[in-house]
């Protein structure tokens, strides 16, 4: 029930792709409104923001207009998740949208399942960090790492680091069974992503910068040549 | 070796043809050489002229206008040195530098008992030679037997020597020689009423033949001389006359010292003068010094000049000797002139690298003829031209130096330039055609900068299009993405509405070609992404043994049928700083290539080694050849060098391969193992 009355606003040029994913959305049950171009969605978002906005990067003859929508939702709202859904694969529009305070960046070529699995994470972890802290939250302990899976939340040394959903996945596959090896493979399934090779490595150094801006001396995911990785205790 | 005919060398061969302005040089100084000659030619007459006439007016007035020299002659050359009578005549004796002739003495007045058909057994010849003083007198006779005068015996036939000499006022001289033995002799002068005795000088019995050597003063026979030499033979006396008459004396020339004294007044540089009589003897002579020695004359020439060098001398032969004139001979042999046929006229001669004119006059003197000739060389006249062509030569020489230096320099410049061009435009271009760097364009207005602008502007043309080249991939991909994610999303969709099973199978195989086009799109774009990733590339120092063990250990897992093998020397340090996770990527694509056709029966093998200043990487498997005419082309995207295999093949693999080993500058290379099959790669990671 709860579902229904979540709104998720697709923001997107191209029509039919736009009507297939709001099938897929509405199948399962959410509210979905489509916006073809960055004012109608603005005019809107005016009015009433919805709970996800789901954003392509090119919007009609705006090229990145949708990193202009996202930088004036974030302006609107910090909470509000928001995703971008694009054909653009370059890791510089990935790291452009990320900066921008986006909650994930999925490209086109994703599964419906896929989308629908990251918009159903996305509003867990929006709810879970609504509920007040309870002991009873599933909270991972990995020496300097604390997890916590409800929230989606990581702090290293107490402190907040912040993942992206994908570098949330990736960290909490690796740290929970220390000293495995994970493979590329494991790692995607586990962010519900289909990545190539070189975009898992891309996470994974990106997620390392992100820990050693808290701690110059992080050094828990290690690189198994040709595997994966592992996450090391010391 | 192939002769490189370049810019240089062209330009160099065309600054030679300079070389032809010492030849002009050359041939005009060899025509001012001739012109210098010919003026010298005119003034030598015009002096010639004048000497006659004054040599003319000399000669009449002198006592040598009384030269008879109708009725034959004997020549005495003149001696400048006393001469020692001792009767010897072998190598070495005063005579041999007289090089007049021998004279005959004839025989005549046959006493009655010898008969005509006996010819004289005996011969009998003799020359002549005068100082200021004496005349000298040499006979030789052939072989004879001596009979001596003995004073007990006086009225018995004896050898005896006669002389009957006229000086110039026409006084005659008898002289007597009766000899008593070989060795010293005394002469009675019997024209006087009483007779006077002189020491004569030797008469020498020796080897069957006498030689006789006395001396008369000079001015009791300075106007001539005759000889009556009586010998016996067999019993019989012979006489050797001069003249079958009993006059029988010849008038005596001679070369006179005061003559030659005044021919000396007319001395030159280069210039000989030569006094004939009428009969073509030399009564006065003045030789230039430096021409009387041939072997010397060459040197001599120049001696007054700076020592011309051998470049010099073959330039003067070359310029200066004419081929056509008659080569010089000396024109003098035995005291008389050799070719009374040159008088008369001028003749040019050649004597290399010299040339000679002979010039004569002829002057009477009391009706008889008298000869003054003169010979110059062109001495003057080439050292004027050969000073003028060494000035003009080194003027030449160096002009044409600094012209040729010039041009070289010009033309190194340009070539330099046209080279520094090729070298800019081979740097800025890689072997895939890729811009490294646009080369600046040179700012000189000539034609060589225009070409390099254009050169620049092509250069950049070709950037603006490899680049989009670049990018065509990547926007095919982006352009194709959003059309398939419809088609995807859109069957996706019907996947979740409920679809008879017919309709379920045409979907599940749209779903799979959707899959297909996705992935296909997704590696065209991998190589472009792999290029941006390279600037976020993190270099690390790793044991690349470890790392390799590490990786096998792995690539054992993932293709569990597969075997693998690593080979490398354990005690060896492999430590070198690479970009792991490229690396890695590398050797994936390689492997995951090797896995597509190698056997699973046979080991797909690692060997590590060492190569000088870079560690080695072999990866060999025994899969099919790859077609061996374009190996090289293996490492280009779009490339597949092998028949497919079952899973979709884009050629892209190695082409990513060779993007990171050249970050990494290293060398990657395939060939061929020898056999049926098997193939190798092999990487050169640079340690440093």
């Amino acid at each position: 029930m709860i579902k229904q009355q979540l709104h998720i606003a697709l923001v997107e040029d191209e029509v039919n792709i736009a009507e297939n994913y709001r099938d897929a959305l509405q199948r399962i049950g959410y509210r979905v409104s489509i916006f073809h171009n960055r004012l109608d969605a603005l005019t809107a978002f005016a009015l009433v923001l919805p709970d996800m906005a789901i954003i392509d990067v090119g919007l009609q003859d705006e090229y990145e207009g949708g990193f202009e929508l996202c930088r004036t939702l974030r302006q609107l709202s910090e909470t509000l998740p928001i995703i971008f859904l694009t054909a653009r694969n370059s890791e510089l529009d990935e790291i452009s949208a990320l900066r921008l305070g986006a909650d994930d960046y999925l490209t086109k070529d994703v599964s419906i399942h896929q989308v629908l699995a990251r918009v159903a994470a996305l509003f867990r972890r929006i709810q879970a960090l609504k509920k007040p802290l309870s002991s009873d939250e599933q909270v991972l302990n990995r020496g300097s790492l604390r997890i916590n899976v409800e929230r989606i939340e990581t702090y290293w040394q107490d402190q907040t680091v912040m993942l992206t959903l994908t570098e949330f996945w990736i960290v909490h596959t690796l740290a929970k069974y220390p000293g495995q090896v994970k493979n590329r493979d494991q790692l995607m399934d586990a962010a519900h992503v289909v990545l190539d090779n070189n975009t898992i490595t891309t996470h994974i150094k990106r997620i390392r910068k992100k820990f050693s801006y808290i701690d110059a001396e992080f050094n828990a995911i290690k690189t198994a040549y040709g595997m994966g990785y592992r996450w090391v205790i010391e | 070796m192939r002769f490189h005919f370049n810019l240089k060398t062209q330009l160099l061969f065309v600054a030679s043809l300079m070389l032809l302005l010492p030849w002009a040089g050359c041939q005009s100084v060899s025509i001012l050489e001739t012109s210098l000659r010919q003026s010298h030619s005119q003034l030598l007459d015009v002096q010639m002229t004048a000497a006659t006439q004054q040599l003319q007016r000399q000669l009449n007035q002198s006592q040598h206008a009384n030269f008879n020299t109708n009725q034959g002659n004997y020549y005495a050359a003149l001696t400048d040195s006393k001469m020692l009578l001792d009767g010897f005549d072998g190598e070495e004796s005063d005579w041999d530098n007289i090089t007049t002739p021998w004279f005959q003495l004839n025989t005549y007045d046959y006493v009655a008992e010898l008969s005509a058909e006996t010819k004289p057994t005996t011969t009998v010849k003799f020359k002549l030679a005068a100082n200021d003083k004496l005349l000298y007198i040499f006979i030789q006779t052939s072989a004879l037997t001596p009979h001596y005068y003995n004073p007990t015996q006086p009225r018995r036939p004896t050898d005896q020597l006669n002389i009957r000499s006229i000086n110039k006022t026409g006084l005659v001289s008898h002289w007597q020689i009766n000899p008593q033995g070989s060795g010293r002799v005394e002469m009675d002068n019997t024209s006087q009423t009483m007779t006077t005795s002189r020491d004569a000088g030797s008469w020498i019995w020796r080897d069957g033949h006498y030689t006789i050597e006395i001396a008369l003063p000079i001015d009791l026979a300075s106007n001539a001389i005759g000889f009556d030499l009586i010998l016996n033979d067999q019993q019989i006396n012979q006489h050797f006359k001069s003249k079958p008459t009993m006059t029988y004396e010849r008038s005596l020339v001679r070369e006179e010292l005061d003559l030659n004294q005044q021919l000396a007044n007319y001395q030159q540089p280069g210039l000989s003068l030569y006094l004939l009589n009428s009969q073509y003897w030399l009564v006065g002579q003045l030789h230039a010094d430096q021409m009387t020695n041939d072997s010397d004359s060459e040197s001599d020439i120049n001696s007054d000049q700076v020592d011309p060098s051998w470049f010099s001398n073959a330039i003067y032969n070359k310029l200066f000797t004419s081929d056509s004139l008659p080569y010089w001979r000396e024109p003098t042999s035995l005291g008389r002139w050799v070719s009374p046929q040159q008088l008369g006229q001028t003749t040019w001669y050649q004597d290399s690298p010299i040339n000679k004119q002979l010039h004569s006059k002829t002057m009477l003197v009391n009706g008889q003829a008298f000869y003054f000739i003169a010979v110059q060389d062109s001495r003057q006249s080439l050292l004027s031209a050969s000073e003028a062509l060494n000035q003009l030569l080194i003027l030449l020489f160096t002009i044409i130096a600094i012209i040729v230096l010039a041009l070289f320099a010009f033309a190194s410049l340009l070539s330099w330039r046209i080279v520094k061009m090729k070298q800019n435009y081979r740097d800025a271009i890689d072997s895939d055609g890729k811009i490294m760097a646009v080369p600046e364009a040179s700012k000189l207005p000539d034609e060589l900068g225009d070409l390099s602008r254009v050169m620049q502007q092509l250069t950049v043309n070709q950037g603006k299009y490899t680049d989009y080249l670049a990018s065509l991939a990547d926007k095919l991909s982006h352009e194709l993405k959003t059309p398939v994610a419809v088609i995807r999303t859109s069957l996706e969709n019907l996947e979740l509405s409920n679809l008879d099973p017919e309709a379920t199978k045409y979907l599940t195989r749209a779903m799979q070609g959707t899959n297909r086009l996705s992935q296909t799109l997704n590696a065209l774009s991998e190589a472009n992404k792999l290029e941006q990733s390279f600037e976020y590339a993190q270099w690390q120092v790793v044991p690349f043994d470890d790392m390799l063990e590490e990786l096998t250990d792995a690539y054992r897992q993932i293709y569990s049928r597969h075997q693998f093998q690593l080979e490398y020397d354990q005690q060896d340090d492999y430590t070198i700083n690479l970009a792991p996770e490229l690396i890695v990527q590398l050797l994936d694509k390689l492997i995951s290539n090797a896995v597509d056709y190698a056997p699973v029966e046979a080991p797909i093998c690692f060997k590590l080694s060492h190569q000088s200043q870079y560690l080695r990487l072999k990866i060999e498997n025994q899969g099919p050849h790859f077609s061996s005419d374009n190996i090289p082309q293996l490492f280009d995207s779009m490339v597949s060098n092998r028949k497919q295999s079952d899973t979709p093949h884009l050629g892209l693999g190695l082409h990513i391969v060779k993007l990171i080993s050249d970050f990494h500058h290293a060398k990657i290379s395939a060939e061929n193992l020898p056999g049926e099959k098997g193939v190798i790669f092999e990487l050169l990671l640079p340690i440093e």
